[in-house]
């Protein structure tokens, strides 16, 4: 006979504790509820926040009129909201003429052959108590054809690639996060290595450069395409000190991401084209 | 209908806050709220609900955030049996104890998922649970006590 003290335990700890221990082993070899939780959970917050922000633009601007207009004297009525109207024009079209210019930008990228772009507005940061990791919400998804590892850029460089994705919005994992690894070479001495994260505070750490492999400072870093996930030759990072250790085999280097990530707006998403691939299939079914 | 209104506004405004202050959790100082105020059904739905949304926008694979909200909900409904809940100690005892869930629950997961986050983080996120806790907790009391419990005398 189970007891009453044992029973308790049985169904309130031991219990839920298998029954959690199952549910996580599973989801970690079949990723089942992360894909649900996206689809679900990422997509309603996606939801949320984007009507949101647009009402938080509109309102600013129409905030911004409404005080414009306001306290205006009598006698120089006229005149004053002439020139107020003359200056918000003057302020409407610097703000146009800013994001003309970053769209511009954005329109310059070459993207490398094979390889096809598409922008995204940011959505929002680390959000909620889940988020430990440095990311961004995009406003891009699966049915954009993006997928997890998708590389994210700027027209400077390299912002971080894909984590998780649901129908519209997609979670990006910043380079500068510690779980971040892109290979890397030399702009000019074409040495490898493997950048990676050390924290939104600190700068990035080149790894595994041999002792006696040349490189200098203030050398971009750009993808070197080992990782298969980048295309190569897009700048991630400029060389900012290098030191040599009697420990170790490697030289200790510290790097500097080129994408300003702290005044990040909107994104590139590059995917790479699936046609050659899928021409290669095409030609070996009909064989 | 009317909870079902209150708690998807509430739902919203938590996302809207936990964007403009990275790494808050809005939720789990409602779902003690909610057990405070004996609302065991509501509970149930909303920790299901409140359970995808944050584990949709984490970036750590399933589990986290079932075993936090778990052990706030046991934690709530265990102290029911045990102490007077409506007592400034318990008040600071159970935001100290949710600061710390979430220290020790984070703590698990990101090594199990053998991931590196800064030990800054971690803590920097607890102090924000540690803060923002008792603040949200009695926000959700008062204003659910306001609009539908003194509405419906």
């Amino acid at each position: 006979m189970i007891s009453k003290r044992n029973k308790f335990l049985l169904l309130f700890v031991f219990l839920p504790i298998a029954l959690y221990i199952s549910v996580y082993t599973w989801n970690w070899h079949t990723g089942t509820i992360d894909r649900f939780a996206s689809y679900t959970g990422l997509e309603f917050v996606g939801w949320v926040l984007e009507p949101g922000i647009w009402v938080q633009n509109k309102t600013k601007s129409m905030w911004n009129n409404y005080i414009d207009l306001v306290d205006i004297g009598k006698e120089n009525r006229r005149l004053r909201e002439k020139l107020k109207q003359t200056k918000l024009q003057v302020f409407k079209l610097k703000q146009k003429n800013a994001e003309y210019n970053r769209l511009q930008e954005l329109l310059k990228f070459s993207p490398p052959k094979d390889w096809k772009y598409q922008g995204a507005r940011i959505l929002a940061h680390e959000l909620g108590p889940n988020a430990v990791l440095k990311t961004l919400l995009v406003s891009k998804g699966k049915t954009d054809g993006i997928s997890k590892n998708t590389p994210v850029v700027t027209p400077e460089g390299v912002v971080g690639k894909v984590l998780r994705t649901s129908a519209h919005y997609s979670t990006v994992l910043l380079l500068t996060d510690p779980n971040s690894r892109i290979p890397v070479k030399g702009k000019k001495s074409r040495t490898n290595g493997i950048i990676q994260g050390q924290g939104p505070y600190s700068d990035l750490k080149l790894s595994y450069v041999p002792k006696n492999a040349q490189l200098f400072e203030e050398e971009i870093l750009v993808t070197s395409g080992l990782g298969r996930i980048f295309p190569k030759g897009i700048p991630v990072a400029r060389v900012q000190d290098i030191e040599k250790s009697d420990l170790s085999l490697f030289k200790q280097v510290g790097a500097k991401p080129v994408s300003k990530l702290k005044k990040l707006e909107e994104v590139l998403l590059i995917e790479m084209n699936s046609q050659i691939p899928k021409k290669l299939q095409d030609k070996f079914t009909r064989k | 209908m009317k909870t079902i209104i209150w708690w998807t506004i509430y739902t919203i405004l938590g996302i809207w806050l936990q964007r403009f202050i990275p790494g808050l959790d809005c939720f789990a100082p409602a779902l003690a709220g909610c057990l405070y105020l004996g609302l065991f059904k509501t509970t149930f739905w909303l920790t299901l609900i409140w359970i995808i949304i944050q584990e949709g926008v984490g970036g750590l694979a399933f589990g986290f955030t079932l075993l936090f909200y778990g052990g706030i909900v046991l934690f709530f409904l265990g102290s029911k049996l045990i102490f007077t809940q409506n007592t400034a100690l318990f008040f600071i005892g159970a935001s100290f104890y949710s600061a710390g869930l979430y220290f020790v629950t984070i703590q698990i997961m990101t090594s199990l998922q053998e991931l590196n986050v800064p030990i800054y983080l971690i803590v920097q996120n607890s102090m924000l649970t540690l803060i923002f806790f008792p603040i949200l907790w009695t926000i959700m009391i008062l204003s659910y006590s306001q609009w539908m419990i003194d509405s419906n005398v």
